[in-house]
């Protein structure tokens, strides 16, 4: 992992634990997009997985309907847990352990009680779709983005279609009318 | 014969608005063939066939297949286009990684059949052949950082895909109006116009990545 990749995770983790003990669910959503910026340039499994990971993080103590779960509370304390030791071995460079703590981390996630565990898997989903939708929006083609977060490109589409990422000014590249006139021709 | 080649996204758009069987009469009136690669196939149809999201989407696709109105082509060598195009772009000496596999694929594969066009919905592949200046400002304005542009590779891209023309299913589908083919949606109180203005939005929201002054500009034209 390249060193400068490395000290952005640690700061998102460090700071992800600081506004959990907060609550301070705005400041977790921001953290998730601070490692989109080298998730799209360098695309690597790290910094993907932690901005999925602190965005549904944000998503899930954002609903407090959740405290009505049992588990609710042993759950906080595991994602806590489980984030210091993330940030342990980042810290002392033990990139297998920290690799297998980010992937424990994301499948117990969808390992919680049955009722709790529905919306989590689904969340966790929707922060997949989401976070692929802001590697688009930097440029990132649609075929990439699927690959790159394990999405389908037809759950994209269908995302990236209701946000404004078209109307970005370069998105226009050739005058309408000449594109419908050469469209034309072809079936002229 | 004379050929349309289409990529994931725009088969996508098409499917997710219930218009694939549009591709049909399309192509007798283009009087030539329609085609998907390989890679683009087995993301359309393969992958999803094993979920329950998408499977009829797929199954549409693979009906689309079956009865010769989309053409498979079989695998096509691009392992060093696509290495050569996903290093035009880099950041600190890193080079981005801008586009997958299929998508390339089926560029090369419009390249290879000398398409008529190349019809391609989704943002990057496009900015990418029409206008890459664009997409590196894009690219820097988002990343927040420099993005160098290898303009070796960049001039050899160019003059690679210089014969190569783009439309998106947004025109297709234009065309499909201008046909008389969506004639039985066409009632008093929903004219033309506002079949134009329904298709148009129905495949932006969809995915395509056509912009509301381009859907403007279009509605006009029909107007």
């Amino acid at each position: 992992m390249e060193e400068h990749i490395r000290n952005d995770i640690l700061d998102v983790l460090r700071h992800a634990v600081r506004a959990i003990h907060r609550e301070d669910i705005k400041g977790l959503k921001e953290l998730s997009n601070m490692t989109i910026h080298n998730a799209s340039i360098h695309q690597d499994h790290y910094s993907i997985s932690v901005s999925v990971l602190i965005y549904t993080l944000a998503k899930l103590y954002e609903r407090e309907r959740y405290n009505q779960y049992k588990s609710w509370g042993l759950f906080c304390i595991d994602c806590v847990d489980k984030l210091q030791s993330a940030i342990r071995f980042l810290e002392l460079k033990d990139y297998p352990h920290f690799d297998t703590i980010l992937k424990e981390f994301l499948n117990d996630l969808k390992k919680t009680e049955k009722g709790l565990r529905k919306y989590v898997k689904d969340v966790l989903e929707k922060a997949r779709i989401s976070k692929a939708s802001r590697l688009h929006e930097h440029g990132i083609s649609i075929g990439r983005t699927a690959e790159l977060l394990g999405i389908s490109p037809y759950e994209l589409m269908e995302y990236v279609g209701r946000t404004y990422i078209a109307d970005v000014k370069e998105n226009i590249t050739i005058p309408e009318k000449d594109r419908i006139t050469f469209a034309r021709k072809l079936f002229s | 014969m004379k050929s349309l080649v289409f990529d994931s996204s725009s088969i996508i758009s098409l499917a997710t608005n219930d218009l694939l069987w549009t591709l049909r009469p399309l192509r007798l009136l283009f009087n030539g063939n329609f085609y998907i690669p390989e890679s683009v196939k087995h993301e359309l149809v393969d992958t999803p066939l094993h979920s329950h999201r998408f499977k009829l989407e797929a199954i549409m696709v693979s009906t689309l297949i079956r009865e010769n109105d989309l053409l498979v082509q079989e695998h096509l060598e691009v392992e060093r286009l696509l290495s050569s195009i996903n290093t035009i772009f880099s950041s600190r000496g890193q080079t981005i990684k801008i586009v997958s596999k299929a998508e390339v694929e089926a560029l090369a594969l419009a390249l290879k059949l000398e398409a008529a066009a190349y019809v391609v919905d989704e943002r990057t592949m496009r900015l990418l052949v029409e206008n890459p200046i664009k997409l590196h400002t894009i690219l820097e304005s988002k990343l927040h950082t420099n993005i160098e542009i290898n303009h070796n590779i960049l001039k050899q891209f160019k003059e690679y895909i210089k014969k190569l023309k783009i439309i998106r299913s947004a025109e297709l589908m234009m065309i499909t109006l201008e046909k008389g083919l969506l004639n039985r949606f066409i009632t008093e109180e929903n004219g033309k116009l506002e079949l134009a203005d329904a298709l148009l939005w129905s495949l932006r929201l969809r995915g395509c990545a056509i912009s509301t002054e381009e859907i403007d500009e279009l509605k006009k034209i029909y107007s």
